[in-house]
């Protein structure tokens, strides 16, 4: 699915000229002409990419991405256009989260580069958090025995280990092994490892 | 001798004065004038004025009141020396005149200093305008610049989507498209040459700065028929900073004080200087016009944008700029002498603070 990428530029013919590039690379683009314009319509899009200018009177494009990161998140990647790279401006805007940053001049191929690997972060994020969700669901079915054995195997213990440290029969240990790998929908072992590398963000 | 007597007499002998005879040669000096010029009252008797001040011509200096010479004492320092003439007309006989000798070279020296800052400050100025200049045109530029490329990106995929990528006028696209890049880049080069150098920061103290300033803040204050008051804390005044910059900012907020005081009733400005705390000491110019309405803060500090007939409307952006530079913001708020206050800080001493 496409999502929609929202232009936020004073300038009109800037704006204009974003809207119409973006149309043409067959990505939906709504220009808005302030940040403040832009808070007041926030559209309600699931997930959306952000385009803006840095330099803006009114609400300046830096104020504008913290309170959009405050209100939508990893949801919404935004991507920053500035008149002239200040590097502390630059280093704000990145650590507060900001996916790419673009001089102006820009080379508009590199623009819609930044726009497209925008749209494919979102994509990417949002089948992170699926799997991430999958994981959380198979790990409430285990029992708790079933649990003690998951994390042994994902830290690479062998069933003789984990049979020795849960004080239990190697073959009791197969049977709970094939469980989890059941439970957790893991055709083997290192699905099963991908799998628990999902769990700090459960 | 009376005490009074005694005690003109004291007062005469410490006043620079010398007695001279219708030819110019003279009859008396005071241990004050003998003093500044290295001799002993005895040394000077009967000796040509010539002698201290070489070229004296004493009619021209009747005639004209007063006239500064190059004085020349014992161990040959040349000095500017202003003479006052008085004829003691009470006694046409003798023909004598009172000579009052001032050393004025400590005031000319205070001028030449004020001179050479106010020359040095508005080189500052030149370059920093500049530079703002070309960002705001840079920036200005920049839009449109990109907004074209842009379009003409559009062309070009829309040409290519209708099967047309390599014809004349896809070409001819792409080609203008190169030449609007090309522009762009003279503009950012242009931006990048005429941005200000590399700033030297160094631990100085803001009364230091502040007293340097003294002899153009007081023509500003003449000239502009303002009273400016200056109250800087000085007990633990050292910061980091660029002084002439610093200079520069506070500069241009004065003036811009006295031009919003201008025609007013109460003509007051004020710079103060505070220490906020370990790191920051802070630094505020206020006066007492009409203020500036909310909502044109945003625009003052924009560059080229002026409510003021002369000017570019550069002194703000400038002032902010260097405000910037020293890890600062440079804020507008109201006064309690009713009209704006422009506040900034400098950082304190970070050598003395990584000490304390």
């Amino acid at each position: 699915m496409t999502h929609p990428v929202f232009v936020i530029d004073d300038d009109d013919g800037m704006r204009d000229a974003l809207v119409e590039m973006l149309g043409a690379e067959g990505i939906t683009a709504r220009g808005f002409a302030s940040g403040v314009d832009f808070l007041e319509r926030l559209p309600d899009a699931e997930s959306a990419c952000v385009l803006t200018d840095v330099r803006m009177p009114g609400l300046s494009g830096v104020d504008l991405v913290q309170r959009l990161l405050e209100a939508k998140g990893a949801r919404w990647p935004i991507v920053v256009i500035t008149g002239h790279a200040e590097v502390t401006t630059a280093v704000a805007l990145m650590k507060a989260g900001v996916v790419d940053f673009i001089e102006k001049p820009f080379e508009p191929q590199r623009l819609i580069e930044a726009i497209r690997g925008s749209l494919k972060l979102i994509e990417w994020r949002r089948n992170r958090a699926e799997a991430a969700e999958a994981v959380r669901q198979g790990l409430a079915r285990l029992s708790p025995r079933e649990r003690q054995v998951f994390d042994a195997l994902v830290e690479g213990r062998s069933s003789k280990e984990i049979a020795a440290n849960l004080s239990i029969s190697p073959r009791t240990v197969e049977i709970f092994r094939s469980n989890v790998m059941h439970k957790m929908g893991a055709a083997n072992l290192p699905a099963l490892i991908r799998m628990s590398l999902h769990i700090e963000q459960v | 001798m009376t005490p009074a007597d005694a005690l003109l007499a004291a007062a005469v002998d410490a006043a620079p004065l010398l007695i001279v005879d219708a030819r110019g040669c003279i009859v008396m000096s005071t241990q004050g004038c003998a003093t500044m010029f290295g001799a002993t009252p005895g040394d000077l008797q009967g000796r040509p004025v010539d002698d201290l001040a070489p070229g004296f011509d004493l009619d021209a200096t009747l005639a004209a009141g007063e006239f500064t010479w190059n004085g020349r004492d014992g161990d040959g320092r040349v000095f500017p020396l202003k003479v006052w003439v008085s004829p003691a007309r009470g006694d046409p006989d003798h023909g004598w005149v009172a000579l009052w000798m001032v050393d004025i070279s400590i005031a000319y020296a205070a001028e030449a200093h004020s001179r050479d800052l106010q020359d040095q400050l508005a080189r500052v100025w030149r370059v920093n305008s500049l530079g703002e200049m070309a960002a705001s045109l840079a920036h200005e530029l920049n839009q449109p610049l990109a907004a074209a490329a842009a379009y003409l990106h559009t062309a070009q995929t829309n040409l290519a989507r209708h099967g047309l990528p390599d014809d004349e006028a896809g070409r001819n696209v792409g080609l203008a498209k190169a030449q609007l890049l090309r522009a762009g880049g003279i503009v950012r080069r242009l931006r990048e040459q005429l941005t200000p150098e590399a700033r030297a920061f160094e631990v100085d103290r803001v009364s230091l700065m502040i007293s340097d300033l003294g002899g153009i803040l007081g023509m500003i204050e003449r000239d502009g028929g303002v009273t400016l008051e200056i109250d800087i804390d000085d007990a633990d005044d050292a910061v980091q900073a660029d002084r002439i910059q610093v200079q520069q900012a506070l500069i241009n907020l004065v003036r811009n004080a006295v031009e919003a005081v201008s025609g007013q009733p109460a003509r007051r400005i004020r710079l103060c200087g505070r220490r906020l705390d370990r790191t920051c000491y802070q630094l505020s110019v206020e006066d007492s016009g009409p203020g500036v309405a909310p909502e044109h803060v945003d625009a003052i500090f924009r560059p080229l944008m002026t409510t003021k007939r002369a000017g570019m409307g550069l002194g703000l952006s400038v002032t902010r700029k260097i405000v910037e530079a020293h890890g600062g913001t440079l804020e507008v708020d109201r006064s309690p002498l009713g009209g704006a206050a422009f506040r900034f800080t400098l950082p304190g001493d970070q050598s003395r603070e990584a000490a304390a």
